[in-house]
């Protein structure tokens, strides 16, 4: 067994806000090994967002509060680290990045500057001088021209900033990367360069990331594992050969179903049925079962648990916990 | 094609944006016990209408302008609860009497300004170029003078009178609305939902009427109260310059300005109107902020 | 069907700028056929929205034809515009901006009607009746009916758009980026939606996107453009089957995959999408292209017919295509 540098044990978020508390993130279990790519895939709330942010402590309360569970970084507990130690974590040994670069830069300041700030932030006793040759080495590092770290962000074109958004991220050599939805913003030319520089670098630097989005395919093609999340839980986990081949969750073969593909012909596509829960108002068993096309009574009444069903491959559906009738027969056909 | 009826059972129930910025404004104690006393202030302005027409202004002539000199600044006692004024009449019927020249005259000349500014500010949000360049200087110019300098030149142009007090008031107050009108127009001009209403074939009138005025209503709701607020303040401010109505009138500002030679002798005449000012402004302006918070599409989605 | 339903000659349309025209679209010239689908894929900026809205005629072309049933609507004047839109919607990308928040989904779906003066606002029973429909054309709940936006889905604001699009009962819409802004699920059922309302109504649709997949499950022909100019346009099949411009290549191989078994082999393109503001004469692609030569920036390259009904802008692309081929 490898070593884990994340590992998220029944972590619970919650937002409560007027019209009821909303349970965002519910007992998620999640482990990042080290160097490994992990990518998290799910729709519209889902709670990815929320996972990756109370990683880092950056739920803000109100409304939002982890309410249970352990997230342990390296074997130490973040939760139980004061504000102060959080802030070193931060940046310095897991960094994150966001969706929208247009937001996350400062408007009134250069370039340059920000990746700077960040260096002198975290490294003590570092001059201004050295900062600022760091802060041109990592420009260069993400395919930007040093010269122009004296320009304001608007100079910059969107996949431009993205890169300067991930030099800040990188800019203290992270052991984790946190990206979150780093190139849905992005066109597919740009967003196929900004992956292509995240794994180059990832190569380099050996950093372990967790790739959240909604595009099966960004997955397939950049992340080693797969979380399918739905309704604030991870109803299936393993590595992406097993997800992707032998998909067991009726979710995670809705959406592969629900997808146009390149490489095949499909006439007609096989949605899921209904929308996603309100996630005030969550339904009672299995969160799916509105759903899914093999609820039983079962399905309604108890929550699933996760199963191993091959080595590292787990699913949460009462499919495949020997509770459901049907369940061997449609596995063979599967 | 197909839409499984999954949460069939949950009830729909619609809340316009409106009912639901009310639900907000509900929870604002403040707000909510501001706006009952503005509401209880215009029932009693409007039965003090009522009564007049009913009893052909007897009440009116007999307690609130005819003067009783040998009662003069009595203090306030059970029978007059806010004492008499210098000429002993009393002080809490000249108030009451006193609302619709202050309250509904300033909700009239915003009203006004309103509409104007309102419609001009649209035409030159929306055609934009040199109609919103032409319509905007003008308003400039106007917002360049200061506002009760603009006031009194008018008045005094025109004369005093409750029309030309009105006048004098509403076009100061046309520029405030003619900007944010232009300013939200702007905003939603680019919007798709405009477009899709040009791509079925409604005229720019349309589009300025039914998509685009009813998606600007909040911030013109929450200036309204402002600017009734401020209006009320002017109209007091011209009549304590002797500009606006005219005595015996029982207007708030003229009864101050009156009041104001007796304040070492009589502190109740001059306490009174004063503090109904303030109370109704300090309750406009609060109705106003809460509003405000209420509307706010930002808590929204 | 031979007669040719919508014929766009020559479109451009250019912006006027503080520091020059904007080429936004470039020299474009296509045809659908009835009961058709076109996709027009490119990335952000490349012209596709505003081609939309130039073929009907929300923006002024700056020159160009667009022929729809054999007439020029650019020379129509205001009263046949306005009869025009009954033929020819536009579905919108997103789904939050596009509908009114103060207008209901009834009041949404009636609006074109009362426009238009199908129906009368008095005469309330038979626009409830109509609106009625209109929401069981796209599968929206009746109870729905009241609903504002705000408290609605993604999925269902896009069938109010759509059904909003249909209740003129037009012959060709202009579906502008209509899924992009939705989850996977509610993507293809939308999707769905669409290709099952094509049959039934015989809709001709003008798809514009910048997801090839969407396009390969929907068109039946396909253009690609690059800053405003047209650079392949074909079959849906041929594209995918052998495209020929470099930039067609690249965007196809930049597109991940969801398989993990297949790993393309990336063409990752350097640079990006240069300037449409008074661009130099010449391939507009060429900085970015690892093809180009001198011959590429000289002159504009016109549209050629490499292979029966595949057009292509690439004065090199025999060349390169062959090398592949060999």
């Amino acid at each position: 067994m490898e070593k884990n540098i994340l590992e998220v044990k029944d972590l619970v978020v919650r937002y409560e806000t007027e019209d009821g508390i909303v349970r965002a993130v519910n007992s998620v279990n999640l482990s990042i090994g080290q160097g490994a790519a992990v990518g998290l895939v799910g729709e519209t709330g889902a709670g990815k967002t929320t996972l990756a942010k109370s990683i880092l402590r950056l739920i803000q309360w109100p409304p939002g509060r982890i309410a249970e569970g352990e997230i342990l970084y390296n074997g130490l507990d973040l939760l139980s680290l004061s504000e102060e130690e959080m802030c070193k974590i931060r940046g310095n040994d897991i960094s994150m990045i966001f969706q929208d670069p247009m937001t996350a830069l400062n408007p009134v300041l250069t370039v340059g500057k920000q990746i700077s700030e960040v260096i002198s932030a975290h490294e003590q006793n570092i001059t201004q001088e050295e900062a600022d040759e760091k802060m041109r080495q990592i420009l260069a590092t993400v395919g930007i021209d040093p010269k122009r770290a004296e320009e304001y962000p608007h100079q910059f074109s969107g996949g431009m900033k993205q890169r300067v958004v991930i030099a800040i991220a990188l800019a203290c050599n992270p052991n984790l990367l946190i990206a979150d939805e780093p190139t849905t913003a992005l066109d597919v030319t740009i967003q196929a360069q900004v992956l292509d520089l995240i794994r180059q670098l990832r190569d380099q630097l050996g950093t372990s990331m967790l790739l959240i989005t909604h595009d099966l395919g960004v997955v397939a093609q950049n992340c080693e594992y797969v979380a399918i999340m739905y309704a604030g839980e991870i109803i299936e986990y393993g590595k992406i050969h097993d997800v992707f081949k032998n998909s067991l969750h009726p979710y995670t073969v809705g959406l592969f179903e629900s997808i146009p593909k390149l490489n095949e012909e499909v006439d007609r596509l096989h949605p899921i049925d209904g929308l996603m829960p309100d996630p005030a108002n969550l339904p009672k068993g299995c969160k799916f079962h509105p759903r899914c096309r093999y609820a039983e009574a079962i399905c309604r009444e108890e929550e699933p648990e996760m199963v191993e069903i091959e080595e590292g491959h787990t699913v949460c559906c009462h499919r495949y916990t020997g509770k459901c009738g049907l369940a061997e027969g449609d596995k063979a056909n599967g | 094609m197909e839409e499984k009826s999954l949460q069939s059972n949950a009830a729909v129930k619609s809340r316009s944006l409106f009912a639901d910025a009310w639900r907000r404004f509900k929870k604002n104690k403040m707000a909510v016990v501001s706006l009952i006393f503005l509401l209880l202030l215009t029932l009693v302005g409007i039965s003090t209408l009522i009564i007049d027409a009913v009893t052909d202004e007897r009440i009116y002539n007999t307690l609130v302008i005819n003067q009783d000199l040998t009662q003069r600044f009595v203090p306030p006692n059970s029978e007059h609860i806010l004492g008499l004024d210098e000429f002993g009449r009393d002080i809490l019927l000249r108030i009451i009497w006193g609302t619709r020249y202050s309250l509904f005259m300033s909700v009239a000349a915003i009203m006004a300004a309103g509409f104007i500014g309102t419609m001009i500010g649209a035409a030159a949000g929306y055609y934009g170029g040199k109609v919103d360049n032409v319509i905007m200087r003008c308003m400039d110019i106007i917002l360049s003078l200061p506002y009760m300098l603009l006031a009194i030149a008018i008045v005094a142009a025109l004369g005093p009178g409750l029309v030309n007090v009105l006048i004098s008031i509403a076009i100061g107050y046309v520029p405030e609305f003619a900007r944010i009108t232009r300013a939200s127009v702007m905003t939603i001009r680019e919007r798709e939902f405009i477009e899709a209403a040009r791509a079925v074939g409604a005229s720019d009138k349309k589009i300025i009427f039914s998509q685009m005025l009813p998606n600007i209503t909040a911030p013109l709701i929450v200036e309204v109260t402002m600017a009734i607020a401020g209006a009320i303040l002017s109209i007091a401010g011209l009549s304590f310059l002797g500009l606006g109505i005219q005595p015996p009138l029982p207007e708030w500002g003229a009864m101050l300005t009156n009041a104001r030679g007796y304040i070492r002798d009589a502190w109740h005449i001059t306490v009174f109107p004063g503090l109904i000012i303030l109370i109704t402004i300090l309750a406009l302006n609060i109705i106003g902020d809460g509003l405000r918070d209420a509307l706010d599409p930002k808590l929204k989605d | 069907m031979d007669k040719k339903f919508l014929e766009v000659k020559n479109l451009k349309k250019y912006f006027p700028t503080s520091m020059g025209e904007l080429h936004a679209v470039d020299d474009v010239t296509f045809s659908i056929a009835k009961g058709e689908t076109l996709g027009v894929v490119g990335e952000s900026g490349c012209g596709k929205s505003t081609l939309g809205r130039a073929v009907l005629r929300l923006n002024d072309p700056t020159a160009g034809e667009v022929i729809f049933n054999g007439e020029n609507i650019l020379q129509y004047n205001k009263a046949q515009m306005k009869e025009l839109k009954k033929d020819m919607q536009l579905i919108f990308q997103d789904p939050f901006s596009s509908l009114n928040p103060r207008m209901t989904v009834s009041q949404a779906i009636a609006f074109p009607l009362l426009i238009q003066g199908l129906y009368k606002k008095k005469d309330k029973e038979a626009l409830n009746k109509k609106v009625e429909e209109m929401m069981e054309l796209v599968g929206l709940a009746q109870r729905f009916v009241n609903s504002y936006p705000h408290e609605l889905d993604g999925g269902r604001r896009q069938r109010i758009g759509i059904a909003r699009a249909l209740s003129l009962n037009p012959q060709f819409i202009v579906c502008d980026e209509p899924v992009s802004a939705l989850d996977v699920s509610i993507q293809a059922q939308i999707l769905n939606l669409m290709q099952d309302l094509q049959k039934e109504m015989g809709l001709t649709y003008m798809f514009i996107t910048h997801d090839l997949s969407v396009v390969k499950h929907l068109a039946n022909k396909i253009m690609v453009m690059y800053l405003g100019k047209m650079v392949e346009y074909c079959d849906v099949k041929q594209l995918f089957a052998k495209p020929l411009h470099p930039y067609t290549k690249a965007l196809l191989s930049a597109i991940p995959i969801p398989d993990p078994d297949i790993q393309m082999d990336r063409i990752i393109l350097k640079g990006e999408i240069s300037s449409p503001i008074e661009p130099k004469p010449g391939c507009r692609f060429a900085g970015r292209c690892v093809y180009a030569t001198e011959a590429c920036r000289g002159e504009d390259i016109p549209l050629t017919e490499e292979e029966p009904g595949h057009f292509v802008s690439c004065i090199r692309s025999r060349e390169i295509n062959d090398r592949v081929g060999c």
